[in-house]
């Protein structure tokens, strides 16, 4: 039956699709060759309406399972499977990139798509068909924010206990999200706050509003990060740091776990210990090979 | 009371903002229902018009009204939502081209008849023309300089034209000037007082929610403010308390002129709570001398204890978190004591007022007790603030015995591993006889630090 269920529900969609979507060709007689035309032209239409609206109904099936909260990765879990209705569906029409990249261009039909897989938020965002987005009733995106192609908003996350984590994503109005950047269940990302190319925000983590987070900087989990704060390129934040607001982190610092950086003097004193520590390492490593070196060249 | 002096300049701006915001919102809406209006308007006055020219009909008289009125209207009200453009750009649009907009309707056969000598058709179109008029000054309500701008562009396109067709007949004349004037200055007077009402409503709730931040802090503000109090319900964090208390207050305040001795706290009060601020601590209560004071557990985190695979990841961050955090802490009572010496050399106050505190670590719950109809509270519980309370006690008794004059600070014994202090701290052995802390018996060892008053440190410095 568990394998069954996605043959089941692919079946309903395709077949009902195609179905719905010749019916014009197939039960009205034409009488003119502009007739047939028209009634060609309305088949993809009917088509892609006809695909949204059975696998967003299906899905409709399984919205009581797009929950926040830690599930077993069970197939007769009773929120797993109702996830797992819910999943094939979204995942029929997210993978049907034809489709979903007509549904996402045309702002009625976007607003459709989304109504019909739970979303409750306004539309007016900007989303690519390779932004990779599911369980949209936990998904908050706010007007005029700018989800970049092949970023990931990952509203939820397999562990390796065994359990499948689920949390909401928010991303508030302005927000914007790079190409290639991943966010993790329990993100949330404040207005115009900016995440950059290939960035990744762990689980649970807070950008508040105006914070900019530059190319490919890793923000751990549970970390929160100040209004206004900027974080320079390839740096990391540790777990459960919080970083106060209109602070400016140097590209490449190191900001280890659990530290509260609450003022800029804080943050040059860390950072230029940072750098201090890494200047000593430097030099105790070059004093060795300078031992090598010198007892090679005696030896 | 000028509530705009009173609140940062950036708080202003984002004011400032929200009613701009208001004003665009406000406009674009008037806009949609006058593109709905005028499109149809055209079905309703075809009969009017048409007795002064027979050849209209009610294609002849709705089309244009479509093509001129409603879809610029629309088009109009479309562009006011560009948030790309800057809300001075599309407030001066609205104020300026809704007007021109608005001639266009009249151009549509009524000021042509008009000319041709049908002055008296205007009386019908006279009370929709100054209703128009009036609903936009008083629903959009924008800010005065942009009334002006509103009046000045209706003025030229709109009044002028019409009194030089209507010049002929006189009553029509003053009719539309009396008209034009009495209700113009009614709304705009209207719409200033609205704006002002709206401008005045979200200062004071700027300036409720900074009184408020000054009071409850910015955490509890923040979740009344959001009405997400529930949120710190039942929050547990590892957070640090430190219990800090007046040793001596009672025979201060007995030896003291009344006067002097409340000027004194007062500015206690002021010194403790600005030192706390500047740390980041947060004062969860005060009662008479004595302070309880939280570090990282007011502050924004994240729940992250479902997920047992980061419960490594996370012991580190708390640890690293808490070796922070005592660091601060005790920089802090540092400046505190040093601060407080100065405070009573001002007052010239004698050696015997010390402070004494206690620095204990641990998970903290948060909770919102007491009745929601009387008074609630943000209470914490937790084991970290019973052995902060009582090793703040027992500095009375290592008071009297190692530093009889000057403050000292004792740290729970779970904060010694995290801090490595052994260096800075000294060791007080608690012996067979001695006293123990009160409920902690099993507390064989605690760890203070000592502070000697100013004229001591003086006179010592002097020798």
């Amino acid at each position: 039956m568990y394998n069954s269920l996605p043959i089941f529900l692919n079946l309903v969609i395709w077949s009902g699709s195609f179905l719905i979507a010749l019916t014009p060709v197939l039960v009205f007689q034409p009488n003119s060759l502009l007739q047939s035309y028209f009634y060609f032209a309305v088949v993809p239409v009917l088509f892609i309406l006809s695909f949204i609206g059975l696998a967003g109904g299906l899905s409709r099936l399984g919205r009581r399972g797009i929950i926040r909260g830690t599930f077993p990765r069970q197939p007769f879990h009773p929120i797993y499977l109702l996830r797992r209705i819910y999943g094939v569906c979204w995942t029929q029409v997210y993978y049907f990139k034809p489709l979903y990249s007509v549904a996402l261009s045309i702002p009625l039909l976007k607003k459709l798509l989304f109504r019909v897989f739970g979303y409750k938020y306004s539309t007016n965002f900007v989303v690519y068909p390779d932004t990779w987005i599911r369980d949209l009733p936990v998904l908050k995106i706010g007007e005029g924010a700018y989800l970049s192609n092949r970023a990931t908003i990952g509203t939820n996350i397999c562990l390796s206990d065994g359990n499948i984590l689920v949390d909401s994503v928010e991303v508030e109005e302005k927000g914007l999200i790079g190409h290639l950047a991943v966010l993790a269940p329990g993100a949330k990302i404040g207005k115009k706050a900016e995440v950059g190319v290939s960035a990744t925000i762990a689980i649970r983590t807070t950008l508040k509003e105006n914070s900019k987070i530059h190319p490919c900087c890793m923000i751990n989990h549970g970390a929160v990060v100040g209004e206004g704060t900027k974080i320079g390129t390839m740096s990391y934040v540790g777990v459960k740091t919080i970083l106060g607001p209109h602070l400016n982190i140097p590209a490449g610092a190191n900001i280890p776990a659990g530290m509260v950086l609450m003022k800029q003097e804080e943050v040059n004193q860390y950072y230029s210990s940072e750098t201090q520590s890494i200047k000593e390492h430097i030099a105790a490593i070059s004093e060795k090979f300078r031992g090598v070196a010198d007892y090679e060249f005696k030896a | 009371m000028n509530l705009k002096h009173k609140l940062r300049e950036q708080d202003v701006h984002k004011i400032n903002n929200g009613i701009n915001q208001g004003i665009v919102d406000r406009a674009s809406d008037a806009l949609w229902v006058m593109a709905l209006l005028f499109s149809v308007y055209g079905l309703m006055s075809t009969g009017i018009i048409s007795k002064y020219d027979s050849s209209v009909t009610m294609w002849s008289n709705t089309w244009p009204r479509i093509l001129f009125n409603g879809i610029p209207f629309a088009v109009l009200a479309w562009l006011l939502k560009r948030q790309s453009w800057s809300y001075a750009l599309r407030i001066s649009l609205w104020a300026g081209v809704q007007p021109i907009i608005f001639v266009f309707a009249c151009c549509i056969y009524v000021w042509p008849l008009m000319m041709e000598g049908h002055t008296e058709l205007y009386k019908y179109f006279h009370a929709a023309n100054m209703f128009v008029i009036t609903f936009g000054f008083i629903f959009v309500a924008p800010s005065p300089h942009f009334m002006l701008v509103h009046v000045a562009s209706y003025t030229i396109f709109f009044l002028v034209p019409l009194l030089f067709i209507v010049q002929g007949d006189r009553n029509l004349y003053l009719m539309i000037v009396n008209d034009y004037l009495c209700m113009t200055i009614g709304a705009c007077f209207a719409g200033r007082l609205t704006y002002r009402l709206r401008r005045k409503v979200s200062l004071m709730d700027a300036q409720i929610k900074s009184d408020l931040t000054s009071i409850v802090g910015v955490t509890v503000a923040s979740a009344i403010y959001n009405d997400s109090l529930e949120r710190l319900n039942d929050k547990k964090a590892f957070g640090l308390i430190l219990s800090m208390d007046l040793r001596g207050y009672t025979r201060f305040l007995h030896s003291i002129p009344k006067e002097i001795s409340s000027s004194f706290m007062r500015e206690y009060h002021f010194m403790v709570s600005t030192t706390v601020g500047k740390f980041n601590g947060f004062i969860h209560k005060t009662a008479g001398d004595s302070h309880l004071v939280s570090f990282g557990l007011m502050d924004e985190s994240a729940d992250l204890s479902d997920i047992s695979e980061l419960q490594g990841e996370v012991a580190e961050a708390e640890s690293r978190k808490v070796q922070f955090l005592a660091s601060k802490a005790t920089l802090m009572f540092e400046e505190i004591v040093d601060k407080f010496e100065k405070l009573k050399m001002h007052y010239d106050i004698s050696e015997y007022l010390k402070m004494g505190a206690a620095l204990a670590a641990g998970p903290i719950e948060i909770r919102i007790q007491g009745n929601k109809n009387y008074r609630q509270e943000v209470d914490i519980e937790g084991d970290a603030i019973v052995r902060s309370m009582r090793l703040e006690s027992y500095t009375k008794l290592l008071i009297n015995r190692i530093n009889p004059v000057g403050s000292l600070l004792i740290l729970s014994p779970e904060l010694i591993e995290d801090l490595q202090v052994e260096v800075s701290f000294h060791v007080w052995n608690i012996r067979e006889g001695d006293q123990f802390v009160r409920d902690y018996p099993q507390f064989k060892q605690v760890y203070y630090k000592a502070w000697l008053p100013m004229q001591i440190q003086s006179k010592k410095l002097v020798s």
